[in-house]
């Protein structure tokens, strides 16, 4: 059954698997792919608009550049023309420009450093076509002109005109000394813008001046009038004829601008370019920061270009600005928007697959959990069947528990209790839910705990089950009880942890049966005594003739009659004994006897009997005679009924009675060579009513209890009872008794006296006398004064106890006095004259001062509350004999 | 003159055996069957010796021995039990309520016979004024 379950089990984890690899075809979810484009829209937006951010700030960085750079050439240029007004204005101070004053002025101005670009500083004087002779040879002959340039100054080149431009000083003199006595106006363009400047009285630039030789920059010329100061100069006229001349600033494009650029720190990365006029062509090229021209080049692209006009004196130029390749807002922030771009691609696939990987797992969790599910519910069903077969099979065996009527406790194998039943809940009165799992030594049952105890450690040790008989216990109700327990070992594992299963049964109702028999016996026994004795009495008179004659026939008949009444006596005195021993009421009056004497005195009752029959009845007795402290009669019985066994089964032979000491006891046998008793029926020897096998020889017959009467009273004086036989051969009984001992006898008379104390909730006082010196005493004066002396010691004490119920009681050399219900005081006064008593008794007898007599005192229940502990308060006294 | 005997006993036939048996022993013999009987018997008969069971009916061996023994006229004749009993604690009672002597039914009519005397020659002894 349960394989099957199990093989069931192993064939339902394979769809499992199945089931788990189509769950990965079925991944499609829309989550991932809502996710997907929703981050691809975001991340193109955030794309554009970081790019658009990042171009748009590009564009305003290549504006302010351009703006900047636009700037700087304008102050620049600004800047020169001042200088040029400035020349304008020395001329206005002065009537006649010197050629020193303009040497030391234009030398002042630092032109190299303070005006770079600047490649020639010129005066060029208007010179009248008739002025022309007479201003040669006034610049020959001027002592402050001392050049050779001077000394053989002539106008070039050489022609008559209406008018001649022609440069009169130089700056820096040296290296433009030859422009000296040039006539400018000889050249067009120059004269052209020479005219402009004249007619407008502004500063007028010339057109570029492109240079032949490679490498060499383009250079133009600004030119800025000079009039007569006492002339009006409000119209073109006017101006014509207060012309004096020009002051002329030649430039060298290159110069002037790349030194604008060279102010700034840091290179924008933009191109610059300068064109003359509004074409952006190489031929009106005016300066290039680079070698490459991008303006006009179509091929050329850049993300931003602008080209502004700018006026300078008069002329327009074009400032071309491109950004070059370089040109940005730095690694970072030009990378900004691809990062931007792939940061959030690669952030959109990883979610994607992010949630791609979660639906599919979800998609197997969803499936893994359905199988298990599935599983899981054949699981719980499997189980549940399980729990309903342990259920019902619970439910049977608890059926089968409520129906035992015994008690039932179970006991773990660490002592705890795991059963209680109902019975044994009504029996002690503990409700099961208060003793379930508690130690079982705790658990308050009142009953012989001891033997149940003992008898679990046994059973557990033997691993056999174990019967204690009439364990006592108190009932619920307060009653005592006895319990008939079998104690069952049950191994709970390999471990050999051993569980105690206790039946127990309430065997009150055998034992009240028992005792109601035991009761019947007595009273049918006693019932029977009177006809008996009726009956006897009658046949008796009739035989002894008392009624009249009688003949030989009449009382043979009635003396058969007798002799069956006196069986019937027996057999009813040996009914009234095996029910008081079993009852326990046999009671013994037990007291110190000299066993070897007793034994002889019943030997002495069958020497007639063995003499008739032919049989030799010995004895082996020892020297010294064993005291047993014993009840007289009873022994006396004991040893006529294994006699008259031994007589009844002994035709032939001896019949011997042993007595010898073994350590504390003494041992006594009476042994045949009858037919003996074959080892079947041995055991059952000392059973009620056994009279098997042996064939009874003449005498009186037995009634069949008189051995088992033997075992009782044996075993009531505390001794043992054994049987040895071989059949043909013959039977041997031994029995053992204890060896008298004061502590004994005392003990004997104080339990006894202490249960009635107790019975009657007094008190019992126990005084002992001991003669201390009796042994030495005993030499002096010889054992028989001895005996006697302390016999009369006893005699003393007798007559001092007033009352009945105190008992005295004497072993050889000590005395125990038992005085129900007296205080301390009353026995200790009782004591002092018992011993004032002894004083006076040893006196007379001339005795005074042989005698050691120690007394000692103990009272229950102040000195102790049973005979152990009392007896333990007059040890001194009481030795072990 | 004859010793007189008092017999109470509730069995008639054990009454009439008994009775029979001290009368061939030349004792005079009254009986009773109740105990009430038998105290007024034990009043007016006076007997020597009176011979008590202890199970009985209406007035049982201790309450008869107790009544002997308060009454003035009757206290110092002997009581002997008859019982079924060897031993036993009513005949412990009864024993030191005053009896002399029990015997044990069934008994021994020697030995019987043999005590009835023996208390006669005590009684006498003890007192020879009071024999008639």
């Amino acid at each position: 059954m349960v394989n099957n379950q199990t093989e069931e089990k192993m064939t339902g984890a394979e769809p499992l698997q199945r089931e788990v690899k189509l769950s990965v075809s079925s991944w499609l979810n829309p989550v991932g792919f809502i996710v997907l484009v929703v981050s691809l829209v975001t991340t193109f937006f955030f794309w554009r608009y970081t790019q658009n951010n990042v171009s748009h700030r590009a564009r305003l960085k290549f504006d302010s550049e351009v703006s900047e750079s636009k700037f700087l050439i304008q102050q620049r240029l600004e800047l020169y023309l001042d200088a040029l007004h400035g020349f304008q204005a020395l001329f206005a101070a002065s009537e006649r420009l010197e050629g020193n004053a303009w040497a030391a002025y234009a030398r002042k101005m630092n032109l190299k450093k303070r005006y770079p670009g600047i490649s020639a500083l010129r005066f060029i004087e208007r010179v009248g076509g008739q002025e022309k002779s007479s201003f040669v040879h006034r610049l020959r002959n001027d002592p402050a002109l001392l050049s050779p340039s001077y000394l053989n100054f002539n106008i070039y080149p050489e022609g008559e005109r209406d008018e001649y431009f022609v440069v009169k000083y130089v700056e820096p003199f040296s290296e433009n000394e030859k422009m000296i006595g040039f006539d400018v106006g000889k050249e067009p363009f120059r004269k052209a813008a020479l005219v402009r400047a004249r007619d407008s009285g502004k500063p007028i630039a010339t057109e570029p001046i492109r240079s032949v030789v490679k490498g060499q920059s383009a250079s133009f010329s600004i030119a800025i009038p000079i009039y007569r100061n006492d002339r009006s100069q409000s119209s073109s006229g006017e101006r014509q004829t207060a012309l004096v001349g020009f002051v002329d600033a030649m430039f060298k494009a290159d110069d002037l601008l790349s030194n604008i650029f060279a102010q700034k720190t840091i290179h924008p990365h933009v191109g610059f370019e300068v064109f003359d006029g509004e074409i952006l062509t190489r031929e009106h090229l005016l300066y290039d920061d680079d070698d490459e021209l991008h303006a006009s080049d179509p091929h050329y692209r850049t993300r931003f270009s602008v080209t502004i006009p700018l006026e300078v004196a008069g002329h327009v130029w074009s400032l071309h600005f491109s950004a070059l390749p370089e040109f940005g807002l730095g690694a970072l922030l030009e990378f900004f928007p691809l990062f931007v771009l792939l940061g959030g691609l690669v952030l959109s696939f990883l979610s994607f697959g992010i949630f791609y990987a979660l639906s599919i797992s979800r998609g197997r969790a969803v499936k893994l959990a359905q199988m298990m599910t599935r599983d899981h519910q054949w699981e719980i069903a499997e189980r549940k069947r399980i729990e309903d077969d342990l259920r019902k099979a619970y439910g049977q065996t608890e059926l089968l528990l409520a129906s035992i009527t015994s008690i039932l406790i179970g006991v773990s194998h660490d002592g705890l209790i795991t059963h209680w039943n109902a019975v044994a809940e009504n029996t002690f009165g503990i409700p099961t839910g208060q003793i379930l799992n508690k130690p079982f030594t705790q658990s308050g049952i009142k009953w012989d705990s001891a033997r149940v105890f003992s008898g679990i450690a046994e059973c557990r040790q033997r691993g056999r089950p174990l019967r204690l008989d009439d364990v006592s216990f108190l009932r619920a109700n307060g009653r005592e009880g006895f319990l008939g327990i079998t104690i069952i070992p049950v191994k709970q594992s390999a471990e050999g942890k051993i569980e105690c299963v206790l039946f127990g049964a309430d065997v009150a109702e055998r034992k009240r049966v028992e005792q109601l028999k035991d009761e019947f016996v007595s009273t049918v026994s006693h019932e029977l005594r009177t006809p008996l004795t009726v009956m006897k009495e009658g046949v008796s008179q009739v035989v002894e003739g008392i009624l009249g004659p009688v003949n030989e026939d009449q009382k043979r008949f009635l003396n058969i009659s007798l002799e069956g009444m006196e069986r019937l006596g027996r057999i009813v005195d040996d009914l009234l004994d095996i029910s008081k021993i079993k009852a326990g009421k046999f009671e013994l009056k037990k007291e110190l006897v000299d066993i070897v004497q007793l034994t002889q005195e019943v030997c002495d009752g069958f020497k007639r009997q063995a003499e008739e029959r032919g049989l030799k009845l010995k004895t082996n007795f020892p020297e010294k005679h064993p005291g047993v402290y014993v009840d007289r009669d009873k022994l006396i019985q004991v040893f006529t009924n294994l006699l008259s066994n031994a007589f009844k089964f002994t035709v032939k032979g001896d019949i011997e009675i042993e007595i010898h000491e073994n350590g504390n006891r003494v041992e006594c046998s009476v042994s045949d060579t009858g037919k003996g008793i074959s080892q079947e029926d041995l055991p059952k020897v000392f059973g009620k009513f056994q009279q098997f096998g042996r064939i009874a020889g003449p005498g009186d017959k037995g009634t069949g209890l008189g051995l088992a009467i033997c075992k009782g009273i044996v075993e009531l004086h505390r001794g043992q009872i054994l049987v040895e036989s071989k059949l043909g051969e013959g039977t041997r009984f031994i029995f053992t008794l204890p060896r008298y001992s004061a502590r004994e006898l005392f003990k004997d008379h104080i339990t006894k006296g202490l249960s009635e104390a107790v019975k009657q909730e007094s008190s019992l006082s126990i005084i002992v006398f001991d003669v201390e010196n009796y042994d030495s005493f005993r030499e002096k004066v010889g054992e028989k004064r001895a005996v006697a002396i302390v016999h009369r010691l006893e005699n003393v004490i007798k007559q001092n106890l007033r009352r009945q119920a105190d008992v005295a009681v004497k072993d050889t050399s000590a005395i125990l006095v038992l005085l129900p219900a007296a205080t301390k005081e009353e026995t200790l006064m009782v004591a002092g004259r018992i011993q004032q008593a002894f004083d006076d008794c040893l006196t007379r007898e001339h005795l005074k001062g042989e005698m050691r007599i120690a007394c000692k005192v103990a009272v229950f229940p102040d000195d102790g509350n049973n005979e152990e502990e009392l007896l333990a308060k007059v040890e001194g006294v009481v030795k072990n004999a | 003159m004859p010793k007189k005997i008092l017999v109470i006993d509730d069995e008639p036939h054990l009454v009439d055996v008994l009775a029979n048996r001290l009368k061939a022993s030349g004792y005079e013999v009254v009986t009773a069957v109740v105990g009430r009987e038998g105290l007024e018997k034990a009043m007016k008969e006076k007997p020597g010796l009176i011979l008590l069971d202890v199970l009985m009916p209406d007035l049982d061996g201790f309450q008869v021995l107790r009544a002997l023994k308060g009454a003035a006229e009757t206290q110092h004749i002997p009581v002997m039990i008859l019982t079924v009993k060897k031993w036993g604690e009513d005949i412990q009672k009864m024993m030191t309520a005053g009896a002399i002597g029990h015997i044990v039914k069934p008994f021994d009519p020697k030995a019987l016979l043999k005590k009835i005397e023996e208390v006669f020659k005590n009684e006498e002894e003890k007192d020879p004024a009071r024999r008639r």
